[in-house]
């Protein structure tokens, strides 16, 4: 485990919880600022590769839920904003708790590789939740005094997703 | 319960008591354990031994390729105290132990346990207790289908009509499956989403409206793959006589083409000429029908085998299976496949749109998901389950060909060709269900 500076680790924790914040109010907009315009976002799915009794994570290239650019998550954000989007009227209740940041350097003396768990509860018409639960890589990049998201690594918990996703981790 | 009154044929009203937990199990055992269902891709699985893990109904079963490549397909259940042998998605293993006492078997057959002389003083029959095998298996164009009823017919019988539509629009090109299908929980019965894919146009232009309009508006032509003005039929593949399989968006005319040649330009000049190949291939292939339709978009296989993607170049072919997880919730898988043939910017670009559209995260699934999850509700509670479900549309209409005389004319394409917007085969889906469901054995 590498050590940052604790003034390092506690500003990249405040922009985390910032960023979870845009998203558990609706700020779809202003989090879209917070992404790079190079900004990769990915969701592999997972699946158990075994040989034998013994089984591993699966490495190899395989579809994902996300493998976004800036472009195609700007369309999910105007899909929800057009206001005929049924999955998200009304609109879905959630709550992210984003914890167990590791932050270490990257190449470049402007990055951080950044290490984060979430659980995100989404609540659908009063009555229907569901849970998901995973962890995140990212690659965070300073920019004008602030910090921005260049790439998203997210590995949920689950295989078998408790629904269809019309929210952002 | 009499169920000949569950479905209402001379006004098409059908009772959301076909959807009770009541009639589950027998349903998994009429349904499932009767039809040809699909299990996954030979793509999966190239070598000996290689293995993936699959579901027939709620059943998991093992398809692996044994030592002469042959492709079987097993109960994932040990002989002895039924526990699951194989604990993964995929591998390559030459024999499966149990992890509860070590009984072990290779292609099959059972070939040891400890203790064997010592314990069962060499009276056990090992030659009796092989893994259960599903008894019929077949591969159409890659595509590995099971079935449980030793008696039924062969799987290009049962697909009948739908071996024309797989042949010419899905398999041509041969098709190679990205590992891992997406898997998340749909919480409806199977049959909505199935009968979905096999008829329902009629659902797209309001419950995807958020899509279209974004598309209109010209955002990411990337997920553009429907041209305006574009003419397109329904089909039900062997309508009243056999499995009924549906199929959607059965589009003629040159538009599909130019809209995929429109893509191909922004990929490279490899991608426009394995266009222009396919495009020509396929002029070709169906030389002898006077209109030569483009490709279908969707459909079903009864029961629980969808597609989606299959209209467009640069979508990929969406393998959907819908496995039945109790009355009101389903487990849905999405393979991709990409086209064998096709350059590397093309299978990068059908994996993206297929993932951006028809899938869990997609921008058209949810919304499906939120209809389901709202009439779920409403199949759960007595009074509005009283109300039955109204598939009305054009009835008495069937005879009707939809096409104009030159579309028409010249040899037949196979199977009821419908207006874009019909319920005829979901009543086909539901008939056909109840025959099933009604049968002595």
């Amino acid at each position: 485990m590498q050590r940052v500076p604790a003034e390092l680790q506690t500003e990249i924790q405040q922009f985390l919880t910032h960023e979870a914040w845009l998203l558990d109010t609706g700020k779809l907009r202003d989090w879209l600022a917070l992404l790079t315009e190079d900004v990769r976002y990915r969701m592999p799915v997972r699946a158990t590769v075994g040989g034998g009794m013994t089984g591993g994570t699966d490495k190899e290239p395989v579809f994902c839920l996300f493998d976004d650019d800036k472009k195609s998550l700007e369309m999910r954000t105007m899909r929800i904003e057009t206001g005929t989007a049924h999955a998200e009227i009304p609109a879905s209740v959630t709550q992210r708790l984003v914890t167990n940041v590791m932050v270490n350097p990257a190449e470049s003396a402007d990055e951080f590789d950044v290490v984060s768990s979430f659980i995100v509860y989404q609540e659908r018409l009063g009555r229907h939740g569901s849970t998901f639960i995973g962890k995140r890589s990212d690659r965070l990049r300073r920019s004008n005094g602030g910090w921005q998201i260049a790439r998203r690594e997210i590995e949920l918990a689950q295989t078998i997703l408790p629904s269809t996703i019309s929210i952002f981790f | 319960m009499n169920l000949q009154t569950l479905i209402d044929r001379p006004s098409a009203q059908i009772s959301n008591d076909v959807f009770l937990p009541s009639h589950y199990e027998r349903e998994i055992e009429r349904v499932f354990g009767k039809c040809w269902l699909f299990l996954g891709h030979d793509t999966l699985i190239p070598k000996p031994h290689d293995y993936f893990t699959a579901f027939m109904g709620e059943d998991s079963v093992i398809v692996q390729r044994d030592a002469k490549s042959k492709i079987r397909v097993y109960l994932n259940k040990c002989r002895h105290r039924g526990n699951q042998l194989c604990l993964f998605d995929r591998g390559n293993t030459s024999a499966f132990t149990c992890s509860y006492h070590g009984w072990t078997y290779a292609d099959g057959a059972l070939t040891g346990m400890p203790f064997k002389r010592e314990a069962y003083r060499g009276e056990l029959d090992l030659a009796a207790h092989g893994l259960i095998e599903v008894p019929k298996v077949a591969v159409y164009g890659g595509l590995i289908f099971g079935c449980w009823d030793a008696e039924a017919v062969s799987l290009e019988d049962y697909l009948g009509d739908a071996c024309w539509y797989l042949e010419n629009f899905l398999i041509r090109e041969g098709l190679e499956l990205v590992p891992g299908p997406q898997r998340y929980t749909m919480p409806t019965n199977w049959k909505l989403l199935a009968e979905n894919f096999a008829g329902d146009d009629y659902h797209f232009v309001h419950t995807h409206s958020s899509v279209i309009q974004l598309l209109s508006r010209g955002q990411d032509k990337r997920l553009q793959h429907v041209p305006e003005e574009v003419i397109s039929f329904s089909v039900a593949a062997n309508h009243g006589k056999g499995a009924p399989h549906g199929f959607l968006e059965l589009r003629i005319g040159e538009e599909s083409h130019q809209m995929d040649l429109s893509h191909a330009v922004t990929l490279g000049p490899d991608c426009v000429e394995w266009v222009k190949e396919r495009y020509r291939l396929q002029q070709e292939r169906l030389k002898e029908f006077a209109t030569k339709p483009y490709s279908f978009h969707a459909g079903n296989i009864f029961p629980n085998f969808a597609l989606i993607g299959v209209g467009t170049t640069t979508y990929a072919k969406g393998l959907i299976l819908h496995h039945p997880r109790g009355a009101y919730s389903t487990e849905v898988w999405v393979w991709a496949a990409v086209e064998k043939t096709a350059p590397p910017a093309i299978k990068e670009r059908q994996k993206f749109v297929l993932m951006q559209r028809q899938a869990a995260a997609g921008l058209v699934a949810p919304d499906d998901h939120e209809n389901f999850l709202r009439i779920t509700d409403n199949l759960r509670s007595h009074e509005a389950r009283k109300q039955p479900f109204h598939y009305d549309m054009a009835l008495g209409h069937d005879a009707e060909d939809p096409r104009s005389p030159e579309v028409r004319a010249g040899k037949p394409w196979p199977g009821k060709i419908l207006p874009k917007y019909s319920e005829a085969s979901q009543r086909d889906f539901y008939r056909y269900w109840l025959k099933l469901m009604e049968a002595e054995n």
